[in-house]
Order: C-alpha cells, then structure tokens, then sequence
C-alpha cells in the first residue's frame, strides 16, 4: 500500500486520471436510459428486454419471433380479450428465446400462451454453429444477445470454449463508456442517422419515435416500412434467395425442441405459428423439409400444438426485399392474423384450460 | 494473438506477473513460452517454421565460429542460413506470385499454363523474424558478435513476442544482451512504457482503424473507381498514410512499451516522419529498423556510397525495390519501391546541382521554406501511397489520373471526419517532434496532462474502431 502511494506520488497526472476515469464509469452506471443514445437496432433490444422485467406489466400471451414476426400487432388489454405482446427481435438467432423467456418468468407469473413464431430460416444449419467457431454468425447477432443478458445470465447458455468466447466479449462491456460506445461517439461526434427513418435525425429522437411506434402495438413494428430497395434488385435477391433455399436441406431444430421441453416443465402451452412468405419460398427443398419436422416434433409435445396462416404464400408485391412485409405486407398480415389466427390461439387457450380442468 | 483484443489484454498482466515473481533465467524460460503461445494462438502449425528458422541460424551461427580458419565452410554455413530463411520466405510469401507472374509472362508470348493451385497461407510476420536471424548470423561472419552457446537465449531474441509478428526488426548487438544479462526495471521504464502502450493504442485504434473507414471506399475496385473524383482520390491516398503510420508505428509503440516493462529496451521504429523536411529525412524516420537493416545488409555491401555516382543510384534503386518486395508480393509494390528509386535518385541529383559550387557547406535551410519542404514530402509520401494501397496497378494509375485530370470534388463530411482525426493527432505529434522528445508530454502541467490522458483514453475506448481489426504490416 505504501509503495503504492508513493508511485501515485510520483505520477500525478496519471494517478488523478485514473481516478477521474473511475468516478466517470461509476457515474455513467448510476445514470438511467443510457440506451436512448444507441442506434435503433441496440436500443430495440434494451426497450424489449426492460418491458420483460417490469414487474408492473404481465401479459396474457408472448410472441417470440424474429424480425418478420416483429410486424405482427400485439393486443392492448380490452374487456373479454386477451392481452398479447410481440416480444420479436430481428437477428438474434433461435437459441436465446428460452432464456428470455426464463427472464420473463423471473419477473411474473406463467402466461396463458407463449407463441413461437421465428421464422423456420432460422434452423439453417448455417445459423446453428457455435458462436467461437462461426464469428460471423456471432457478430451479426452479438450487439442483441450482449445487451439482452447479463454475463451471469449468459453464463448458464453457453459451455466450453463458447462460454470462455462469450465472456472474452462480456469484458469490455464492464465499462459503461464502452458498452455505450456507439451512442457516446456519435453524440460526441454530433453525427445524425440517416439509417432507419431516412431522415437526418440523432439517436435519441429517433428511439422515441421507436418507442411510441413499439408501445402502440404492444411490441409491434413493421421493419419493411423503412426498407426502400430498387425493383430491380429486390426481383435479383428474390431469384437468388429462393435459389439458395433450394439447395440447403440441412436444418438442427434442436432450439426448438429444447425450447418446448421448458415450457412443458413449467406448464406453459406454446403455439408454434408459421407466417406467410414470399411465393415460392414454401415450396424450396428447404422448407419442404424443415416444416414437416417442426410439426412432427411439436406434435409429440402435450403443451404444444402447430398453427399455419391460412395463406402461407405471399406474393412478392407484399414486399420490401422478399423477406420482409411492406406496409400492404403488413397490413394483409395483420389482417389474416385478426381474422383467421387470433381466434383459432384464444379457441386453442380456452380449449385446453377446459381439458386441464377436466382432468383435475 | 493481436495487441488490441481481449485476448492479449488477459495474456499479458498473466504473464507480466509471474514474470515480476520469477528470477532472471526463468524469466527467459517464461518469454519464450509466452511467445510461442503468442504465436502459435493465431495458427500453431506455423510454430515449426520459427523454430526451423531458429535451430538453423543457431547452429549456422556456431559453424562459422567454429570454422574461423576455414573460410570456405564459413561461407557455407551462412549460405545455408540466409538460402533457408529466404527459401522459407520465398516459398511462403512469393511462390503464387512468381508462378503468376511466369504465367502472364508466357501468355504475351502466345504460350497458355496454367497455374498450379496450391494456396498457401502467409505466416503471420515471417518478413520479420526471418530478416532478424539473417542479420544475426551475418553479423557472426562478419565478426561483429560472437554466437551465444544458449539456445534458449537465442530462440528467445528470434520469438520475444512485443516484437515478433511486425517488428522493430531488432539486431542481435541490441536485443541479445539484454536478454543474456538481467534486466532492470525502472519506475522511468513504467512511466515510459505506459505512455508508449497508450498513444500506441490511441494511434492503432483510434487514428488507424477510423481513417480505414476513411481510405477502403476510395480505393474501392469495380465500377466504382471510374466514377471517383481525384479530390477522393487524394484524400483517401491521404488519409491512408496517417492509416498506415497510426497502425504500425502503433504496432511498434506498444511493441516498445510492453518491452519496457519487462525491462527490455526496442529500437525506435519511427520518429515523426510526416515532418519529415526532405526525402532523405522520411527515409531516416520511417521504419528505421528495416531501413538500416536494408543500408547495413543490402546498400552497403553493394558499394554504398563509395562506389560511382551511376552506382550509387542503381543500388538505391536495389534496395528500394526490394524494400517494395519485402512488403508485399505484388507488382504495386515493386512500383511503389521503383518510385522511390527515381525520387531518390533525382533529389540526389538535385542537391548536387544546387550545392555551393566553392565546396562550402550548404547554409541551412531558410524556416519559412521549412513548412513548403515538409509539406512537398508529404505530398510525395501520398502520391506513393497510391501504388502501396491500390490492389493493382491499374487501380493506382487511374486515381493518380483522376488527382490530376479529373479533381473534382469530395463530400464535405468525409473531409471532416478526417480533419477531426488527424489534426489531435498532428498536433501531438507536432509538440512531440520540436520538443524533439517522444516523451515531452511529461514536461506538461499536472492539469494538461490529465487532460491529456483523458482524450487519449476515450478516444480508444468511445471512438476507437475495436472491430478488432488486425495490424496492417502483419501480412508483410
């Protein structure tokens, strides 16, 4: 201790730099809403991620999907109905639903319903591999799946060299000036986003514009809306997507399964609802063969049961970049989900309450 | 394993340590391991070549002493270690690029090959540790150092890991001692080194990584090059030369600071060269360690400056070339060497014109041409960077026709994204370079430097391009 005080004397300037840098990082921990000044992508997460731990708001249904899913309109609570939040988050892959799904659990009681509506593209076996041997996989999803765990929460989903990969990452996010590095830099760089809303805006703003969006629909928000692409290109990527789909065959629907077998230990009933895509798609040897499995395997669940929307083919004109819903993609998905699945999920909730009663 | 990952961050306290807890010949023991780990981190199969490169020199070394009387088996054993360090260098950087060449060259005469697929991996800083042990067993026939009989000590100054993937280059006269004798570490050496460990990062991650954003785009091939102005052009060949000095004298910074604090004194590998007042000047700032090497090695046993004046040019020539090799097995860079040849050459030629006719010496240079002067090197520096940077020949001589056909303009925000990286950074520098101190930052007030220390520190950690991007001259 006291050759350490004396090298502090020795080394003024440094010494009070590193205690200005400490009272800095302390500060910066204790400050609420740090995540405004991130882009969109990173503070979606944190917005969704603090609406399923506050303990003040439960729901009746969750919809955990991704990024097409996203666009489907949650309920807000109204007499006779059950309340439904989309939970959706683009780009995170099909291993963290569980564990979100533990965190809500963390924080309230068993919903009547968990809706599992991720896109079967998820079980690519390309977006399977561990994050330590694919790091491309890993940094198209990192910034989600960093800010939606903590470390020790992050802990229990990985072993092995993955976990020691994965806590390499978590370190430098100690340090909220890091963690926040993003929203930090372009605020002191008084940079303006064009990205989201194709209009010059800071972070800031353009989160509240998010999040007003977000909480009107109860987690909803159309992500082909701010999508603009050139005909020609998405007619490209169109040809090009279905080919590619037509070649893969591989799938690991392992997630989903491992996914089912929580909720059956903890009494939850799961929907695992398959929405439209684009023409062509379906009948891909892709899918062709991924969406036989996923109903074979949801079959053999007593909590769970398989659901379709009526029309599983879009046309291509319901589309931003083939992918995603534009608002007319939007609005007809909505619309089929209002008409034909929102009942079919309260007759199956309603029906099944009735079984588990009857067999009591 | 790279210096600005989390990688290094935990292996280094973790070696640093029990270095500070272990007696002096274990310390070796404990670096060499490191180092191998260190290396090997990034691809352990290529662990072989160095200590290939190792056991050769060693024994290479011992024969020439050995066979003192003996010149012929003296020259033998240094045959032996400079064919198989540039055999292994050859094989490994330059064979796809020779066989390419052949190739082509057969192709004008109306001859098809084909090329032999064979696709092998550069391993990573083999221009450098294989340059180090040459100059090792050079310096032994020449008698200027005596071998050491430790192996572990010299399989330590080949692999001493601060400096083994992108240098200094260091010379056995310089780092063996020192890795012999027991090293000292002072409270000057802590002082120094952290300061050199955080302006490095400051330099690598910050000024390096952000300027790439800066450069890629511009020298971006496909249809887009023909729509470039020369104004993007010229920046982007500007912002590439603070890219290339932030990243590897970076690289060397760091390299030098961690050294420090294990008591180990690297050469310094750059001293402001973008102050540089003349084109020898650049040459005696820029990457010094490789450039004496090529002076002492190369330039001098060719006839260096006794030889005829037509000579003198076409071994400045030689050993620019061969520097344009060394970094890369491309014809961009042979033109880029060849270039600095001919201006070489002419400013030689030049201060022959204009020297005092009476052999006088030359009055010093007038301090209001001083900014012109720096300011007209710096210009060729860019002008250079078009063929180091551009993919191919084509790509650098169509931006340099852009810079001077077709000017154009550039987006006002990228020049200041620019502006705003580099004039921090000169500023520092500037301070640094007439203090004539890399240090001189300590000479400031306690309040200054905090400050100091504060902008450099966030800058890495809020501004800092931690894409974990890899140091440029690795692959050299």
């Amino acid at each position: 201790m006291n050759s350490f005080i004396s090298y502090s004397k020795k080394v003024p300037a440094f010494t009070i730099t590193v205690l200005l840098i400490v009272i800095i990082e302390v500060a910066l921990y204790f400050i609420p809403n740090l995540h405004y000044l991130e882009g969109g992508g990173s503070f979606f997460t944190y917005y969704k991620k603090q609406i399923a731990e506050d303990k003040k708001q439960s729901f009746d249904i969750l919809l955990l999907g991704d990024s097409r899913s996203l666009s489907i309109h949650g309920v807000k609570e109204k007499e006779g109905e059950f309340t439904m939040y989309n939970f959706s988050l683009p780009a995170a892959g099909p291993r963290y639903f569980k564990f979100f799904l533990k965190k809500y659990l963390e924080n309230h009681s068993n919903p009547k319903l968990v809706i599992w509506a991720a896109d079967p593209e998820q079980f690519n076996h390309t977006k399977s591999k561990t994050f330590d041997t694919d790091k491309n996989l890993w940094n198209q999803y990192k910034h989600r799946l960093l800010n939606l765990f903590t470390f020790p929460e992050s802990f229990e989903q990985y072993k092995g060299g993955e976990l020691l990969f994965i806590a390499k990452e978590y370190l430098p996010l100690m340090m909220y000036s890091f963690k926040y590095r993003q929203g930090f830099g372009d605020l002191l760089n008084g940079l303006k986003m064009e990205t989201f809303t194709n209009r010059e805006t800071y972070h800031t703003k353009q989160n509240h514009m998010i999040e007003t969006i977000t909480s009107n629909h109860n987690g909803q928000i159309n992500l082909g809306d701010y999508f603009i692409a050139d005909e020609n290109e998405v007619a490209k990527s169109y040809v090009k997507y279905i080919e590619g789909l037509d070649k893969v065959k591989d799938f690991d629907i392992e997630p989903l399964v491992d996914f089912l077998e929580y909720c059956k230990e903890k009494q939850i009933k799961v929907l695992v609802l398959n929405i439209p895509r684009v023409d062509g798609l379906n009948q891909t040897k892709f899918f062709q063969s991924v969406v036989p499995a996923i109903r074979e395997k949801t079959a053999k669940f007593p909590n769970a049961k398989y659901l379709e929307f009526p029309k599983m083919d879009y046309p291509l004109s319901l589309f931003s970049e083939s992918i995603h819903y534009n608002s007319a993609g939007d609005k007809q998905l909505n619309t089929d989900f209002k008409t034909y699945v929102y009942p079919e999920i309260i007759s199956y909730i309603k029906n099944s309450d009735k079984k588990d009663k009857d067999e009591k | 394993m790279i210096f600005n990952s989390v990688d290094f961050i935990l292996f280094f306290p973790v070696v640093y340590l029990l270095y500070l807890r272990i007696d002096h010949k274990k310390q070796n023991i404990l670096l060499l391991i490191a180092s191998y780990f260190f290396y090997g981190y990034w691809d352990y199969r290529f662990l072989s070549l160095l200590a290939l490169s190792t056991v050769i020199d060693y024994y290479a070394s011992l024969g020439i002493e050995a066979n003192s009387e003996n010149p012929k088996k003296r020259k033998y054993y240094l045959y032996l270690s400079i064919f198989s360090n540039l055999g292994i260098l050859g094989f490994f950087k330059y064979f796809n690029f020779f066989v390419k060449s052949a190739v082509s060259a057969f192709g004008a005469f109306g001859i098809q090959m084909h090329e032999p697929t064979l696709n092998i991996i550069l391993p990573l800083g083999i221009s450098f540790y294989t340059f180090q042990t040459m100059s090792y067993t050079i310096d032994v026939y020449r008698g200027d150092l005596k071998p050491t009989r430790n192996f572990l000590d010299f399989a330590l100054f080949v692999t001493f890991f601060p400096q083994l993937v992108a240098g200094p280059i260091e010379r056995a006269t310089n780092l063996l001692p020192q890795i012999t004798n027991e090293r000292k570490i002072t409270f000057e050496n802590l002082k120094q080194g952290a300061f050199l460990i955080l302006f490095g990062f400051y330099k690598k991650v910050y000024i390096a990584d952000n300027m790439a954003t800066i450069v890629d785009p511009f020298f971006a091939q496909g249809d887009t090059l023909l729509t470039r102005t020369g104004a993007e052009a010229f920046l982007g060949s500007t912002a590439f030369v603070f890219q290339i000095y932030g990243d590897f004298s970076g690289y060397s910074d760091i390299a030098r600071g961690i050294s420090k604090f294990m008591g180990v004194e690297l050469i310094r590998n750059f001293n402001h060269p973008l102050f540089s007042q003349n084109i020898n000047d650049f040459w005696r700032r820029w990457h010094i360690s490789f450039m004496n090497w090529l002076r002492d090695y190369v330039y001098v046993p060719l006839g260096g400056k006794n030889d005829s004046e037509f000579k003198q040019h076409l071994n400045s020539m030689i050993v620019f070339v061969l520097s344009g090799l060394w970094h890369g097995a491309n014809w961009t860079f042979v033109l880029w060497g060849f270039f600095w040849g001919v201006v070489t050459s002419l400013y030689r030629i030049l201060r022959k014109i204009t020297a005092p006719k009476d052999g006088s010496k030359r009055p010093p240079t007038n301090k209001y041409m001083v900014p012109v002067n720096v300011a007209f090197t710096f210009v060729l520096v860019i002008f250079s960077c078009f063929f180091f940077r551009g993919q191919d020949i084509t790509t650098a001589l169509t931006l340099i026709k852009k810079v001077f056909l077709e000017f154009g303009t550039v987006d006002p925000k990228i020049v200041m994204k620019f502006f705003r990286l580099a004039i921090p950074f000169l500023l520092i520098e500037f301070y640094q370079y007439i203090k004539d101190n890399e240090y001189s930052i300590f000479e400031l007030k306690t309040f200054y430097r905090v400050c100091f220390y504060l902008f450099i520190f966030y800058s890495i950690i809020i501004m800092g391009n931690c894409n974990k991007n890899e140091f440029i001259y690795f692959v050299f």
